[in-house]
């Protein structure tokens, strides 16, 4: 598992792709681009746990669209395979019904934004959504992999924090032979308690391998 | 291929044939002086002129709004989207009949291919060229991307390159799946699937070169090629079969066309038209794209001209397909609301929009067209596009959308001749499903 959040990206155009990946390692994500719809698929298909994947609907300049010149394959893939990733479609003419809908077939929780409100506006909506404010946990805004308890200023790095806060409150699932986000899990725990945080990570009971931040007001009884 | 002065009476077209110095030589029966709208054909020192099937003011005055519009996004574009957005221009003014043959540099024209086709996934390496300049150098480049883009999605190319071989003469080759063969396109839209290679084949008409078939090398790559051509080729897809189907004389770009060169037999298809034509005495009849005429001794059978509608297909589809290359600032939006006017015009159906995306966009685009804000009906429901929408307001000063039965209807505050090409009795009817309706 990498160290850095992870971010896929599947745009047909080069130079719109070659934005978009700057645009994403500069808010300190490791981006995987592509204009590729299969390969796209083989990565999720492999590495099922991208934080964030910006995902273009229109495939019209893609070598193998296959027949289908959307990202329809992809996005469905997502959110049957891969629903803790952010997926956010950024396209053109998504103000159109027949789009739209079957945007929203392929990936109902899908966030939209119209390429037609530029790279700004996308980078504007993507810092705000990367930048949760948990409790008294908040992630660092150059480098995201850090998540920082506000009041001692002391940083935490490691994927599966960065990933417990952008999906609050909604679980993490973490896979029992992934040892990495397994130790990272641990020590991230002590390390609230060390820090005195507002904020702990609760299991949501067996057989789940379910994780979330839950805040001291909470009620964190397991669900079933 | 040879004409005589009879047979070229006899063309299934309406036209007449002229020297250089404009002085009549013949005509066919259904040519009327003073027509409005014609495309004309060099044969050697003749020229044919052949007459619009039907006048279309209001499309032809569309089509040039648009042309307008994309010469103000392409004097818009940032230095570093230049090549590319003249690239677009030069497509789109090409498939209404205006090629742009501006001379440019040579190693400017291949570095124009080469940042194109990389934006489409193409990598395409290149050699410095043999000539300095090159006339109409923005069209070559875009036939020569179209090429390149097209061995890459078609024959999986790898290592592809671009070179002059020598002066006029360019060459793409590459690595891939074996598929020798011609140039499977079409001058006319109703002919052809995709958007991509008929621009390569009208850019060789335009420019007089040939658009050869691909071909393996002894080295094993594959190659196609685009070739400037001194003098002017007769560029008319036109055939004469005889009594039993068979191709007698044909054009080379029926040829290309059809691949139905001298000595073979029509398809059942054009047979059958050919059939027709022969019950008909010498009168012309006409199947899709093709019309037919019995002569005195064979019978003609054509590939009609693209004339103002089929152009203007042509120029809403690339408006379509080139969308990205236009951006996304003010000139876009109103080269966007002018395609989508000339869709109207030509009986398109026009795509419902969300409604809060219409109104998150429209005051944008009203903005962009100096237009006033409509009035919507029945807010909630689906609309036409705010382009669409700026670009009737413009036109009508205002105006107010209905829902109606298949679709919308726009009731303009006033008239204009534009407005005039999109509706009758002072109002524009927007349909959803696909109804052809007779361009006005």
């Amino acid at each position: 598992m990498s160290t850095r959040p992870t971010a896929l990206v599947l745009e047909d155009s080069r130079s719109e792709r070659d934005q978009l990946a700057s645009l994403l390692n500069g808010l300190g994500l490791d981006v995987w681009p592509t204009d590729s719809p299969q390969r796209a698929c083989e990565w999720i298909d492999r590495q099922r746990d991208y934080d964030l994947a910006v995902i273009d609907w229109d495939m019209t300049l893609s070598a193998d669209s296959n027949g289908d010149t959307t990202s329809r394959r992809v996005l469905e893939a997502l959110a049957r395979d891969a629903r803790e990733t952010l997926t956010v479609v950024y396209a053109r003419q998504l103000g159109r019904e027949d789009i739209n809908g079957d945007v929203l077939r392929a990936h109902p929780a899908a966030l939209l934004h119209d390429k037609r409100h530029g790279e700004e506006s996308l980078r504007q909506r993507l810092t705000k959504i990367l930048s949760p404010r948990v409790g008294d946990l908040e992630l660092d805004e150059r480098y995201r992999i850090y998540v920082c308890h506000v009041p001692s200023g002391r940083r935490f790095k490691h994927r599966i924090a960065f990933k417990l806060m952008t999906n609050y409150p909604e679980p993490v699932m973490i896979p029992r032979d992934a040892r990495g986000p397994w130790c990272g899990m641990g020590r991230f725990r002590k390390w609230l308690r060390d820090v005195g945080s507002t904020v702990s990570v609760v299991h949501l009971g067996q057989p789940s391998q379910r994780y979330r931040l839950v805040l001291e007001a909470e009620d964190h009884a397991p669900d079933h | 291929m040879r004409l005589t002065t009879s047979e070229l009476r006899e063309l299934p077209l309406a036209a007449k044939w002229c020297r250089d110095d404009g002085s009549d030589i013949a005509s066919t029966p259904e040519w009327v002086d003073g027509g409005a709208g014609s495309t004309q054909f060099r044969f050697g020192s003749l020229r044919l002129i052949v007459a619009e099937p039907k006048n279309q003011p209001g499309v032809a005055a569309l089509s040039a709004r648009v042309l307008d519009e994309l010469d103000r996004c392409a004097a818009a574009a940032p230095p570093d989207l230049r090549a590319v957005r003249n690239l677009l221009r030069a497509g789109l003014r090409l498939v209404t009949g205006v090629p742009d043959l501006t001379e440019r540099r040579t190693t400017v024209v291949m570095e124009a291919v080469r940042a194109a086709a990389h934006d489409e996934n193409v990598d395409l390496r290149t050699r410095a060229p043999v000539s300095g300049r090159v006339r109409g150098g923005d069209t070559v480049a875009l036939a020569l991307k179209q090429l390149a883009t097209n061995a890459r999605r078609h024959n999986r190319a790898e290592d592809l390159r671009l070179e002059e071989r020598i002066a006029g003469d360019f060459r793409v080759s590459w690595r891939g799946t074996r598929t020798p063969g011609p140039v499977e396109t079409s001058r006319h839209p109703d002919q052809r699937r995709s958007w991509g290679l008929g621009l390569a084949r009208l850019a060789a008409d335009a420019l007089g070169a040939g658009l050869l078939p691909v071909r393996h090398r002894d080295d094993g790559r594959s190659e196609s090629a685009f070739v400037l051509l001194s003098g002017s080729r007769f560029t008319l897809p036109l055939a004469a079969v005889d009594a039993q189907g068979r191709v007698v004389r044909a054009t080379r770009a029926w040829d290309e066309e059809t691949a139905l060169s001298p000595g073979h037999a029509l398809t059942p298809e054009l047979s059958s038209l050919a059939d027709e034509a022969r019950r008909m005495e010498t009168a012309m009849v006409h199947r899709g794209a093709f019309a037919a005429r019995r002569g005195a001794v064979l019978t003609w059978i054509v590939l009609t001209p693209r004339g103002t509608r089929e152009q203007a297909l042509d120029l809403v589809a690339g408006v379509v397909h080139e969308r990205a290359l236009a951006g996304d600032g003010v000139d876009a939006v109103r080269l966007e609301g002018c395609a989508q006017a000339l869709g109207l015009a030509l009986g398109a159906p026009t795509k419902p929009w969300l409604r809060g995306a219409v109104a998150e966009e429209l005051p944008a685009a009203c903005a962009a067209f100096d237009a006033p804000m409509p009035l919507i009906e029945d807010a909630g429901r689906p609309t036409p596009p705010a382009p669409l929408l700026a670009f009737l307001s413009a036109q009508g000063r205002g105006g107010q959308l209905q829902p109606c039965e298949g679709g919308w209807i726009f009731r303009p505050l006033s008239s204009s001749a534009l407005l005039a090409a999109l509706g009758v009795s002072g109002t524009v009817v927007i349909p959803t499903a696909h109804q052809l309706r007779p361009p006005s």
